[in-house]
């Protein structure tokens, strides 16, 4: 017995083989109404979205005004401090760390508010907003 | 939905919403002219005002689902702009990431707008741009990555 489900979605991506891990654009926009655009790593294992601290600079943020957070991770793990920016997530998290070298959307915040569809196949991604 | 889009998008280039008012119940005269709206002609031979009740109902109907068309097409468009950039992007990055590693770059379609060993110096060459690049610090990809 099978279960058959029909998704669609509002886009869709071409990743590359030649990089590690699956990329999305992401955008940032903060309060006072700077942005930067930058490419993200999708992570089901990241609880949250974590960011290299200079997009925190460069939007004007103040990385340790904010809520701090430690995570864990397979070799150790590192301080990140939480920030109200525009994306999908209401919470973002800048890594204090400047050699951070990493940006990922996880599960709170961004997979939590996408649909997603994954052909790793044909190295292609489906995305839509939970609501469309 | 694109079909939808497409022909809002024709209506637009026809005068086609050029009607901004909804028709009333009864009143050919309100409806415009054969020449400004030469597909309203049949209303003129149509004896019958149930008749003409409903074709102008239907109309209606038609013309605001084009007019809710219209209203995304702006969003469509933006869209489809965004997605010609980021594949012009994905391009770049893939033909030339090797040549960058470790260093920040600033992209914007396939234009290298500026690259640096710091984020600082990039963002300050692509400063006051009206829409923010793709910035990013080209990583190394030598390596094969395992998790975080």
């Amino acid at each position: 017995m099978s279960t058959v489900a029909t998704l669609t979605f509002q886009s869709k991506h071409d990743y590359s083989r030649s990089v590690s891990g699956i990329e999305v654009p992401v955008g940032l926009k903060a309060g006072n109404g700077l942005s930067v655009r930058l490419l993200a790593k999708v992570d089901t294992g990241a609880t949250n979205c974590i960011f290299q601290r200079d997009y925190a600079e460069q939007l004007g943020i103040d990385v340790e005004s904010g809520e701090r957070r430690t995570f864990r991770t397979a070799v150790g793990a590192f301080d990140a401090y939480g920030h109200t920016v525009t994306l999908s997530c209401p919470v973002v998290y800048f890594a204090a760390p400047s050699g951070y070298s990493r940006n990922v959307v996880g599960r709170s915040g961004w997979l939590d508010r996408f649909r997603l569809g994954l052909v790793d196949h044909d190295l292609t991604l489906f995305l839509s907003h939970y609501d469309d | 939905m694109a079909d939808a889009l497409l022909v809002a998008d024709q209506h637009v280039d026809e005068g086609f919403l050029a009607l901004a008012s909804p028709l009333p119940a009864r009143g050919v005269q309100s409806i415009p002219d054969s020449q400004t709206l030469p597909a309203w002609s049949f209303l003129h031979t149509n004896n019958s005002n149930d008749r003409l009740d409903d074709d102008a109902t239907t109309l209606w109907a038609h013309l605001s689902g084009a007019r809710r068309a219209l209203a995304n097409l702006g969003q469509v468009r933006q869209r489809a702009e965004k997605d010609r950039l980021l594949r012009q992007e994905r391009q770049w990055l893939s033909e030339n990431r090797h040549r960058f590693s470790g260093r920040w770059i600033a992209l914007e379609g396939d234009q290298l707008l500026a690259h640096g060993a710091t984020s600082r110096e990039v963002f300050l060459k692509v400063s006051g741009r009206a829409t923010p690049p793709l910035v990013i610090l080209v990583a190394d990809e030598d390596l094969p990555f395992a998790g975080r």
